[in-house]
């Protein structure tokens, strides 16, 4: 399936939800949670003061208190199963699909440093449009129109394509551009063919023009007219007794007036029996009536509707979608009305928790420029997951098999960053959980320099590498889960480098038929850290225009002498990486703690890379 | 983490200026001509330009109307919501997965589905639950917030924050959904203010009634609740776990049932998608009339006591031989039966998890009003059957049965076993007397399944019939009506002629006068109509009468901390 492999972030706002108190102890409260320090061993002083970024789940470690032998195994193998359990992101959870976005949904804020998704904004109506005739509504007349198009923009009711006015006696001989087209006019669908003309009554319009005007006049609404009497009535039983209209305290008189006055309850206040009370208390301005001509349950009216869906049949009746999207909810087709086209805004966005502003749009309607957009896309590094060897079936992944993949994190900031990343050992959230093991979980990104740079800089030797080892002894031979060799980085270019990651599904049962979630679905949870030093004033930073802010930013380097700050922040992504297929013969679980480490056949190619396949494939930098 | 606490927020962020300052340049130099047309009757006299607007505003609410199923959303003084949003599975699915979850799974090819396959029950396809074990608070408010969200960036077209809400909620709505709804708001939305009213007194003010009793069949259960004087009488009311719900549970079992091939226990649902049953249930189902249910339950009760059926006979001749003559009525009847039974539906459905990926289905249109027999009209513990049974889709009952001729069953004892006429008659016996008089000529039906064309008709004609039966309201049934008429007969005194005579012109008096004055004679069953809830919300905000309790989301937010 081409829709494999696929990658999806976690908005932070996820965590820092409140949790709200559970009814039952059916689900355990929390989730998701960011790794605490425990997962991190080696604690942090705490961050220089003028430090903006946002802390979360506890301090991080530096990436320098890592050894550089050090792999997953070996910061999991500190903790307990139970706590890793309890801290791990679980995709497959109800509620993560409500903080799981691809990266171009998201956006980050730079003050707070951290993603900011759809729910953790705020908008702000810049400008109301509609969409058809891309004209500008005022937000004056925006509520008294109804939120729709009050020019000739028209929807169709069957298949909300856009309706044209053509007239009815509409041939080919008078649709020469001389003669002036004669009423009476109709809309017309050109995608179903509905025209008004099929309602019944039929609905035509004497002019092309004002059309809203004019369905105004023509169709007018039971719904509104019963509205409005109901209002009426209302309006005059306040006009009497504004002051008891909800509070009623003449209820007590009422009830005793219902013993000593006309005896049999039920018509003491019923309709015009207030005012001529026998009594005549004279306080008639407490008497409430209820509407006179109550709309009864006529049993002939719904036998005839019967009647009408028998006769006309099953498609001359409105389907749910198109029945909803009509105010009145007209059960036939001949019933509906051509619906107004419905506005849309220009919003802006602002971050929820520091308010500073995320996303402008320039409030001309027919621009589609922005003046702020900070996009994720723009400050976070980017993930992709690619096969290693490409006999891999992302659909059919063998389950006992080592799957390598290679995971690749592009930057896209203008400073180096240090990523690392960690990923529960076994997928959480399923009873058949896969092991999952990142071979290098820290490592370095380059800055992403423009690529003239990187073509000028590509004429001078490239940085050393440290281990320098053959491509393919680097992963046949490794055995122990402590090979240094283990821990360095498959491929390191200008701005992105690959690591490898290793999956062993195990034996899932096809549990399509009998559950409701798909137990065989390869979703792996990673815990991204970024940490890198931003220059304060970050003009040359690219951002999608961060020029809102630009005198904070100012005052910040002002305060900072030093002009660079540290920054970090983490977020849980995950990687859909396939479905787990049928068990295949001779590929049979080994011990769980050691990796199944099949000997691969083929040496191991690097991804085609443009510019690359003719220069030495791996450029392995150990870290440091 | 305490950065990011909404709760931290300052109120008085002076973000404000930015946007009026916009704002007004956008007004400066109004480029767009407007006409200034009003596709509502009733638009706000609110609505002038620039700050003194923005004050105006504050006072004319939002009017949400949370249902299980669906959504409402609107302003006040309008006559329809603006906007109805459904819950739909795809609600619950991840943004970039959305429509991904494995609709083209394949039981036998094996095609990759996503987190989810597809078909998953009714528990998809709504807001929330009154069995809070079942479901997630966190789910619920998650789908809430989008919802929401929706309905404000994409129908209302407003700031939340400048509006009050006025939040219409069914009369037993659980306390930890409606603080997690509170939460959600504020911190989301943040509304100046909420108020939240009951469903039962907006249903009754959109009749036009000040007391009624009021039937709202929703989707997990219908509630009938007295409202007198305005007021809700929550001692009173009745529950039922009949409702929308059941209707199409009822209605796919019934398909799945009619296509299985035997031995195959599969969910209905797994098979049929949920949506699609549901919207051709309320697109084309309908339900009998009060007669015809009574003559098919007669001609199944004779079969149950094996005698033949005898279907002509009573039709066109009375019990002393002669013809009957037809009236007008009597005509049309006929003509409508002959539409009902000439027509047949052809149906199409997406199956893909059958060997077919559509199935096509032909059933006679009688066979759209079963669901609805099964579901509100008859025992709890009457089997399903299927669509292809030549003698009637619902099963003959035991003769056992037919005796007991009760309404419940030991094992079954419970009010979601009555049926829903039977119910309502429950609801009316329990109330007061006083209550019980205002309330007999004034039965509001509404929620979802009384848009179902002759459902309405139906239960106040099976209660018409009940309380005949039962002479009255009367709990206990009459199984020896004549023996007691002759006992009465020994043992009380007669009045006397002149009596009998004045009772009966007192009476005849009465009835005179009420017929005067239009209204009806007392314990005249009768239905009225109403426009539903939100439109009873709208009404009473729009009568600008400040609700006797809101919410404000200071004193909320300082009240209930995270």
């Amino acid at each position: 399936m081409s829709s494999f492999p696929y990658i999806h972030i976690s908005c932070p706002c996820n965590e820092d939800r409140p949790q709200l108190m559970a009814v039952d102890s059916a689900r355990p409260l929390s989730p998701t949670k960011s790794p605490t320090k425990r997962d991190f061993p080696a604690p942090i002083p705490s961050s220089a003061p003028q430090t903006p970024s946002k802390r979360r789940g506890g301090p991080m470690a530096p990436s320098a208190s890592f050894e550089s032998t050090d792999t997953i195994a070996d910061i999991e193998d500190d903790n307990d199963t139970e706590e890793d359990e309890e801290n791990n992101f679980d995709p497959r959870d109800q509620r993560a699909a409500f903080s799981l976005f691809p990266i171009e949904n998201l956006l980050y804020c730079e003050d707070c440093h951290q993603i900011r998704c759809p729910r953790c904004v705020q908008d702000e109506i810049v400008c109301w449009y509609c969409p058809s005739c891309l004209f500008e509504v005022p937000s004056s007349t925006v509520k008294s129109d109804g939120n729709r198009c009050t020019r000739n923009c028209y929807l169709c009711p069957i298949c909300t394509a856009l309706l044209v006015v053509i007239p009815v006696n509409h041939t080919s001989s008078s649709t020469l551009a001389t003669e002036q087209p004669v009423g009476p006019f109709n809309l017309f669908c050109s995608h179903c063919h509905w025209t008004t003309s099929d309602l019944i009554p039929p609905l035509q319009l004497e002019k092309p023009t004002s059309i809203s005007a004019q369905l105004a006049k023509l169709t007018p609404s039971a719904q509104d007219a019963e509205f409005t009497r109901l209002k009426q009535h209302y309006a005059q039983q306040l006009g009497n007794a504004q002051e008891d209209f909800t509070n009623s305290p003449a209820a007590l008189t009422r009830l005793m007036g219902l013993y000593t006055g006309i005896g049999s309850g039920g018509g003491s206040h019923g309709s015009g029996m207030g005012g001529v009370g026998r009594k005549g208390r004279g306080v008639k301005k407490l008497e409430m009536k209820e509407i006179d001509r109550l709309r009864e349950v006529i049993e002939e009216k719904e036998l005839d509707t019967i009647e009408r869906m028998a006769t006309l049949g099953l498609d001359a009746t409105a389907n749910t979608k198109q029945r909803l999207s009509q105010p009145h909810e007209p059960r036939f087709l001949t019933e509906m009305r051509p619906t107004a086209v419905l506005l849309r805004t220009k919003r802006s966005k602002r971050c929820r928790a520091c308010r500073h502003i995320l996303v402008k749009p320039e409030s001309k309607v027919q621009t589609t420029r922005f003046r702020i957009r900070l996009v994720a896309l723009n400050y976070i590094p980017s993930l992709t997951i690619k096969r290693l060897e490409p006999t891999i079936q992302l659909t059919n992944l063998t389950p006992h098999k080592t799957h390598r993949f290679l995971l690749t994190v592009t930057n896209p900031l203008f400073d180096p960053i240090s990523v690392s990343l960690l990923t529960p050992r076994y997928t959480p959230g399923t009873e058949y959980a896969s092991r999952i093991t990142i071979l290098c979980p820290e490592f370095e990104v380059g800055a992403n320099t423009d690529v003239w740079d990187d073509a000028l800089m590509s004429t001078k030797p490239p940085p050393p590498p440290v281990v320098p080892t053959t491509p393919s002894s680097s992963f046949t031979g490794a055995g122990g889960t402590k090979d240094p060799r283990m821990s360095t980085v498959y491929e390191q270019k200008r701005n992105y480098t690959s690591v490898v990651i290793e999956v062993v599904p195990p034996e899932i049962p096809d549990t399509r038929e009998t559950r409701i979630r798909d137990e065989r679905l390869l979703e792996v949870p990673i815990f991204v850290r970024v940490e890198f030093e931003a220059e304060v004033d970050r003009d040359d930073e690219e951002g999608g225009g961060g020029g809102g802010s630009a005198a904070a930013k100012a005052a910040a380097a002002a305060g900072n002498p030093l002009g660079r700050e540290k920054v970090e922040y983490s977020y849980w992504c995950v990687v859909g990486i396939g479905r787990v297929g049928d068990p295949v013969e001779g590929v049979v679980a080994s011990e769980p703690n050691t990796p199944v480490r099949t000997p691969v056949g083929t040496p191991v190619k690097a991804p085609r890379t443009p510019g690359m396949s003719k220069t030495p494939l791996r450029q392995r930098l150990a870290r440091e | 983490m305490s950065s990011r606490d909404p709760t931290k927020l300052a109120p008085s962020t002076p973000y404000k200026p930015s946007s009026t300052s916009h704002r007004t340049s956008l007004t400066a130099n109004p480029s767009t001509p407007q006409s200034r047309f009003s596709t509502s009757a009733f638009s706000s006299p609110g609505g002038g330009i620039g700050g003194a607007s923005s004050l105006h505003q504050v006072d004319e609410p939002l009017i949400f109307e949370i249902g299980t199923r669906f959504f409402r959303a609107g302003f006040s003084n309008e006559s329809a919501p603006r906007c109805k949003i459904g819950i739909t599975p795809e609600l619950y699915g991840r943004v970039g997965l959305k429509g991904r979850g494995g609709t083209h799974a394949n039981r036998r090819t094996g095609e990759p589905a996503g987190p989810r396959i597809r078909n998953t029950g009714s528990e998809e396809w709504e807001l929330w639950m009154n069995d809070l074990r079942l479901k997630d608070l966190g789910v619920v408010e998650d789908l809430m917030e989008r919802v929401l969200r929706e309905a404000y960036n994409k129908h209302l077209l407003i700031e939340s924050k400048s509006k009050r809400l006025i939040i219409i909620i069914p009369p037993v709505f659980p306390l930890a959904i409606q603080t997690t709804l509170s939460q959600l708001l504020f911190l989301h939305f943040q509304p100046p203010t909420i108020t939240y009213l009951s469903s039962p007194v907006l249903s009754c003010l959109a009749a036009g009634l000040r007391s009624a009793l009021i039937v709202d069949i929703g989707w997990q259960e219908t509630t009938i609740t007295p409202v007198y004087e305005l007021r809700p009488l929550p001692a009173y009311i009745k529950f039922s776990s009949r409702g929308s719900k059941s209707l199409v549970e009822v209605f796919g079992q019934l398909l799945w049932n009619t296509i299985k091939p035997a031995g195959d226990d599969e969910s209905w649902w797994r098979i049929f998608s949920w949506g699609e049953v549901e919207d051709l249930q309320s697109r084309y189902g309908w339900c009998k009339s009060s007669a015809e249910a009574r003559e098919a339950a007669r001609q199944r009760a004779r079969k149950a006591f094996g005698l033949p059926v005898d279907k002509e006979a009573d039709e066109e001749f009375n019990e002393d031989g002669e013809r009957i003559r037809k009236t007008s009525a009597d005509i049309r009847a006929q003509r409508r039966r002959e539409a009902i039974e000439s027509t047949e539906v052809e149906m199409v459905f997406k199956t893909p998890l059958l060997n077919e990926r559509t199935t096509n289905m032909a059933l006679p249109f009688e066979a759209m009003s079963v669901a609805a027999e099964y579901a509100f009209f008859l025992p709890s513990w009457t089997n399903v059957e299927n669509f292809t049974k030549e003698d009637g889709y619902i099963p003959t009952p035991n003769v056992d049965e037919l005796m007991e001729g009760c309404q419940g069953r030991v094992e079954y004892e419970d009010e979601s076993d009555y049926t829903l006429p039977y119910l309502v008659f429950l609801a009316l016996l329990h109330c007061p007397v006083d209550v019980r008089a205002v309330c007999i000529p004034r039965i509001v039906i509404t929620g979802g399944a009384a848009n179902m064309p002759g459902l309405k008709a139906r239960i106040l004609g099976d209660l018409k019939e009940l309380v005949e039966e039962r002479g009255g309201w009367n709990i206990v049934k009459k199984r020896n009506a004549k023996g007691d008429e002759r006992r009465r007969e020994l043992v009380e005194k007669k009045p006397k002629k002149v009596e009998v005579e004045m009772l009966q012109s007192e009476k005849d008096d009465l009835r005179i006068k009420y017929a005067k004055i239009g209204g009806v004679a007392p314990g005249t069953i009768r239905g009225v109509e109403t426009m539903g809830a939100w439109v009873g919300g709208s009404i009473l905000s729009g009568a600008r009468i400040k609700g006797a309790v809101e919410i404000e989301r200071e004193r909320f937010l300082s009240t209930h901390r995270m």
